[in-house]
C-alpha cells in the first residue's frame, strides 16, 4: 500500500465526528483501556515507595508523605547475600525452562500430529491437559507423596529393590531443586502449552504435505521442512512472550516446593519480594526489588523483539 | 437500535466497574455518626452511665457485638458462642464477638494497609504489635482510661513494660509472669513450651532406659533407630521446636531473638553463649540419622500425619501436643500411647527463658464502634472474675473451691478430660484469655487424675523451676527503622543457613557452615544491632 492509498483510506471528517461514527466500538475499546488503566497503570504509582521510607500504618497517603531515601533499598538489595542467589535462581530456572519446558510442548504437538488414530489422539491430548488444572498446592502434595524421604513412594520402591542405600532427599536437597522444578513444570504445563502449536499445525495447508510426500520426503523430513516452518511465526511469538517472563519465575512453584533447606536454589525474585514485603512488612524494599525485576523484563522483551525482527522478520510490534 | 443497546451495555459495564473499584466508601471513611461513636467523650460516658442497667460487679450491659480479628492461624475457634466459656462471657458482660481467624501471617498487615481493621485485634506477634501501636491505627489504653475512668487492673511494671516510645500503651500483653510469681511457685509455664514425648511401645522395646540427661536421650534414640531403621527417631516440625535443646543446654535467651552473651551484654541469638554447642549437638544428631531434614519443612498438619502414621519414636513439639498425639493414637486404635518427658535433661536447663513482657495483646482499633465498651470489657477481662472465667472455666461447673479454700477442678470436668475431651476445643477454657496473667495458672488443675494430664502439669511445673524472667530484653527487640530491618533479615537468613550447619555431613563442613553463618550475620549488621541493643538496655535503666 503506497502513501496515496493510505491517505485515501483514512476516514474522513474531524476526530469528533469520526468518534461519533464509531461510538459503539470506541466505547468497548474505552472499557478495555479503563480496565488497563485501573488495574495496571494506577497501581504503578506504588513504585514511588521504592525510593521512600514507607510505613505501613500511613496507608495510601504514606506513598506521598513518606521520606525520600533515594536508592537506599536498591543498594541494600545489591549488597545483600541473597541478591546473587535470587537473581541466579530466577535466571537459571527461567533459562532451563526456556531450554526444556519451552520446546517440550512443540515436540509434544509434533508427536501428537503424527498420530493417526483420532480417538487415541484425543485421549492423549485430554490427559495431557489435566495437570494444568491442578494447583501447585496439590502438585506439592503429590510430590511429597512421591518423593518424600519418609515413606515416599519412590524411595520405598527404590529401597525395596535395593537400588539405593538411603532415601533420596529430592525435596530438601537444594542441588536437586532445579531438576524438580523443571520436571514438575514440564509435567504440568506441556499438554496445555501444546494447544497453540497444535492449532498452528492444523492451519498448515495439507497440500504442502502431499507435495512433500510426492517429492519423497519421509515423516521426519516433512516435520522439518513443512510443519516447523509452518508454525515458525507462532514459535517466535511464544518465544518473545516467554522471554518477557524470563525474570518472573514461577511464584506458586517456588512457594510450594521451596523450603528452608533448598532455599539457596529455590528462592526467586518473586518469592523474595513476597517474603520481604509481606512477612517483614518492608514494602518499600520489596517495591524496589520488584521494580528492578520489571525493568529487566521490559528490557528483555524490547531487545528480543528487535532481535527477532532483524533475524526472522517476525516480531510482536 | 443495535447501537443503543451496545451503548447501554457499555455504560452498565462501566458503572459496574467503577462501583467495584469504589469499594465501601462508608467503611474506610468513618461517617460523622461513627466519629461521634468513636469519641469516648464524657457525654457518652454520662449517657451510658445513665441508661445502662449494668451490674457493677459483673459489668453486664446491653448486648454489643465487636468484630474481632485473631491474628493466630492456629487459634482454636473462628466462632464465638459455641462453647460454655464464651457463652458465659456474653451472659456476664453483654459482649460477643464476630471472630475472624487469620488465614496467614500477612493478613493483619494488609488489613492495616487497607485501613480495613475490625473493632478489636488480638495478636501475639511482636512485629504486628509494633504496627498496631500507632495512634492512627489503635486507641491507646491510657487515653481511653483517661476518658472513661475504668480500672484496667494493671500494675505499674505492666504499664511500664507495655509503654511504647511515644509514651502510650496500646495493649497490655496477657500471660505476663513475674519473677516473684515464679519464685513463689504460683505459676505454670505455658503449654506451648517445647517438650519431648515418646512412644511407649518402642520405649519398652528398647528396655525402658532412663532419660535423665541429653546423653540418655541420644542413646535411646540410637537404640530406637537400630530397632526401627525406617522411622524418624526424633520428629520435629517447623516452628523452631528444636529450641528445646538450646533450652536444655541453658542458653540465656530465645531462639531467633535476643539473649545474653558470655559477657552479660544483650545480643542477637547468634551471639549467645553456647550457640556453637547447640548446633554441634544437633549436627551430631543429624549425622547419626536421628533427625530428618525433610521434617524441618513439615507444617503442623504434615507433622501430625507422619507422627500419627507411626513413623517416629520421639517428637519434639509443644507440651500440649502430647495430649493430641494420644487422642490420635486412641482414635487410630494403636496399642501405644505418647508419654511426655516431664523432667529436664540437665541442671543448667533454662526452659522458661522469658524475654517477653507477656504473650498476646488485645488492641482496640480506631475503627471500633464503641471504644468505651471495649475498654470496659478489657477491664472486666483483666479483673479477677474475668481472668478466672476465661482461664479456668465456669465456677461450679469446671472448677470450685474445696473445704480448704483451694481451687480444684470438678469431678465432672476431670471425667470429661479423661474421656478425651479437650480443655480448649470442647470447653473454651483458656482460649479467650484477653486479660489472663501468668500468675494464676498454677492454682487450678492440680487435682487431675488422668495420668496424661498429670504428666502435662508436672512438665509445666518442672519447667518453672528452670525459668528466668528477662523482660528487660523485650526492649532490645527493635520495632522500626534500620535495626528492625537488620533484625528481620538476620532471622530470615538464619532460618535457611542454620539448616546447612545442622545437616553438614562432616566435621569440616559443619565448621565451614557455622563460620559462614556468623560471617553472613556480620555482613548483615549483627554487631551494629548488638551495639544498639546494649544502648537500649542502658537507656531503659
Amino acid at each position: 500500500m503506497n502513501k496515496k492509498d493510505e491517505i485515501s483510506h483514512r476516514p474522513k471528517g474531524t476526530f469528533a465526528s469520526r468518534f461519533r461514527q464509531q461510538a459503539s466500538l470506541q466505547m468497548i475499546l474505552l472499557l478495555g483501556l479503563l480496565f488497563l488503566a485501573v488495574f495496571s497503570y494506577v497501581p504503578m504509582v506504588g513504585i514511588i515507595i521504592s525510593f521512600k521510607e514507607y510505613k505501613l500504618s500511613t496507608g495510601l497517603m504514606g506513598f506521598f508523605t513518606s521520606e525520600w531515601v533515594g536508592f537506599k533499598w536498591f543498594i541494600e538489595f545489591f549488597t545483600s547475600p541473597m541478591c546473587f542467589k535470587v537473581v541466579r535462581n530466577t535466571l537459571v530456572l527461567s533459562l532451563l525452562k526456556l531450554a526444556i519446558a519451552f520446546p517440550a510442548p512443540i515436540l509434544f504437538a509434533l508427536l501428537l500430529n503424527e498420530i493417526h488414530s483420532s480417538k487415541f489422539k484425543r485421549l492423549v491430548q485430554t490427559a495431557s491437559y489435566l495437570p494444568h488444572f491442578i494447583s501447585w498446592i496439590i502438585v506439592s502434595g503429590l510430590c511429597f507423596t512421591m518423593f518424600s524421604s519418609v515413606n515416599g513412594l519412590l524411595n520405598e520402591l527404590l529401597l525395596k529393590w535395593g537400588w539405593i542405600d538411603g532415601p533420596l532427599t529430592i525435596l530438601t536437597d537444594g542441588k536437586q531443586y532445579w531438576g524438580l522444578a523443571i520436571g514438575t513444570e514440564v509435567w504440568k504445563e506441556t499438554g496445555w502449552n501444546a494447544i497453540i502449536f497444535i492449532a498452528a499445525i492444523a492451519g498448515i495447508d495439507s497440500a504442502l504435505y502431499e507435495a512433500a510426500q510426492i517429492d519423497g520426503a519421509n515423516r521426519l523430513q516433512r516435520i522439518i521442512h513443512v510443519t516447523l516452518p509452518g508454525i515458525k511465526g507462532t514459535i517466535v511469538i511464544m518465544f518473545i512472550l516467554a522471554l518477557g517472563g524470563l525474570v518472573n519465575g514461577n511464584l506458586d512453584q517456588a512457594m510450594m516446593l521451596g523450603n528452608n533447606l533448598n532455599r539457596d536454589y529455590s528462592e526467586i525474585i518473586n518469592s523474595y519480594v513476597l517474603t520481604i514485603g509481606l512477612r517483614q512488612f518492608r514494602f518499600d524494599y520489596a517495591a524496589a526489588v520488584g521494580m528492578m525485576q520489571s525493568v529487566i523484563s521490559v528490557a528483555l522483551v524490547f531487545s528480543t523483539n528487535a532481535l527477532s525482527r532483524r533475524t526472522t522478520g517476525a516480531a510482536l510490534y | 437500535m443495535k447501537r443503543i443497546i451496545c451503548l447501554l451495555l457499555t455504560a452498565a459495564m462501566l458503572l459496574g466497574c467503577l462501583a467495584a473499584c469504589g469499594g465501601d466508601a462508608g467503611s474506610s471513611e468513618p461517617s460523622k455518626q461513627e466519629s461521634s461513636q468513636q469519641e469516648p467523650s464524657s457525654k457518652d460516658e454520662e449517657s451510658s452511665e445513665a441508661s445502662e442497667p449494668e451490674d457493677e460487679s459483673t459489668g453486664a450491659k446491653d448486648p454489643v457485638e465487636f468484630s474481632l480479628f485473631v491474628d493466630m492461624t492456629w487459634f482454636w475457634f473462628d466462632k464465638w458462642g459455641t462453647e460454655p466459656v464464651s457463652q458465659k462471657i456474653t451472659e456476664t458482660t453483654g459482649v460477643s464477638f464476630d471472630v475472624t481467624r487469620a488465614s496467614d501471617d500477612q493478613q493483619l498487615a494488609l488489613l492495616i494497609a487497607a485501613d480495613d481493621l475490625p473493632d478489636i485485634v488480638y495478636t501475639d506477634s511482636n512485629a504486628r504489635t509494633a504496627l498496631l501501636s500507632d495512634p492512627n491505627v489503635c486507641w491507646s489504653y491510657n487515653e481511653l482510661i483517661e476518658e472513661t475512668g475504668v480500672d484496667i487492673h494493671a500494675t505499674e511494671s505492666e504499664i511500664a513494660n507495655n509503654t511504647r516510645p511515644d509514651g502510650n500503651y496500646y495493649a497490655l500483653l496477657n500471660a505476663y509472669t513475674s519473677q516473684e510469681a515464679i519464685d513463689e511457685g504460683n505459676t505454670l509455664l505455658s503449654g506451648g513450651i517445647p517438650s519431648v514425648a515418646y512412644r511407649t511401645d518402642i520405649y519398652e522395646e528398647i528396655g525402658s532406659p532412663k532419660l535423665d540427661t541429653l546423653e540418655d536421650l541420644e542413646k535411646a534414640l540410637l537404640a530406637a533407630k537400630e530397632k526401627h531403621p525406617g522411622i524418624v527417631p526424633l520428629l520435629n516440625g517447623d516452628g523452631g521446636y528444636l529450641h528445646y535443646f538450646s533450652q536444655q543446654l541453658g542458653l540465656k535467651g530465645n531462639r531467633d531473638g535476643v539473649g545474653y552473651d558470655k559477657d552479660g551484654s544483650p545480643c542477637y541469638w547468634l551471639g549467645m553463649e553456647k550457640v556453637d554447642e547447640y548446633y554441634k549437638l544437633l549436627n551430631r544428631f543429624a549425622r547419626e540419622g536421628l533427625l530428618s531434614p525433610e521434617a524441618m519443612t513439615y507444617n503442623h498438619d504434615k507433622f501430625c500425619e507422619v507422627r500419627n502414621a507411626g513413623n517416629s519414636f520421639m517428637q519434639v513439639r509443644a507440651t500440649d501436643e502430647a495430649q493430641s498425639s494420644n487422642n490420635a493414637a486412641i482414635q487410630a486404635g494403636t496399642d501405644y500411647r505418647w508419654k511426655l518427658l516431664t523432667n529436664e535433661l540437665s541442671d543448667d536447663a533454662l526452659v522458661g527463658v522469658n524475654t517477653g513482657i507477656g504473650w498476646a495483646g488485645t488492641f482496640i482499633t480506631k475503627k471500633n464502634k464503641d471504644p468505651q465498651r471495649a475498654i470496659e470489657f478489657m477491664s472486666w477481662a483483666r479483673s479477677e472474675e474475668g481472668r478466672k472465667l476465661c482461664s479456668w472455666g465456669i465456677q461450679g461447673e469446671h472448677w470450685d473451691y474445696n473445704e480448704n479454700g483451694e481451687t480444684v477442678t470438678t469431678a465432672e470436668y476431670q471425667e470429661a478430660l479423661s474421656s478425651g475431651k479437650q480443655k480448649q476445643d470442647d470447653f473454651g477454657i483458656a482460649v479467650w484469655i484477653f486479660g489472663d496473667q501468668g500468675d494464676e495458672n498454677a492454682f487450678i488443675d492440680h487435682a487431675v487424675t488422668d495420668p496424661d494430664m498429670q504428666d502435662y502439669y508436672a512438665r509445666l511445673q518442672n519447667a518453672v523451676k528452670h525459668t528466668a524472667v528477662m523482660s528487660e530484653l523485650y526492649f532490645c527487640i527493635p520495632t522500626e527503622g534500620d535495626m528492625l530491618n537488620i533484625y528481620n533479615s538476620l532471622g530470615d537468613m538464619v532460618k535457611s543457613e542454620e539448616q546447612k550447619v545442622i545437616f553438614a555431613e562432616t566435621e569440616e563442613e559443619f565448621k565451614e557452615a557455622l563460620d559462614n553463618l556468623y560471617a553472613q550475620a556480620e555482613s548483615m549488621g549483627m554487631s551494629k544491632l548488638n551495639e544498639w541493643m546494649v544502648q537500649q538496655l542502658e537507656a531503659r535503666k
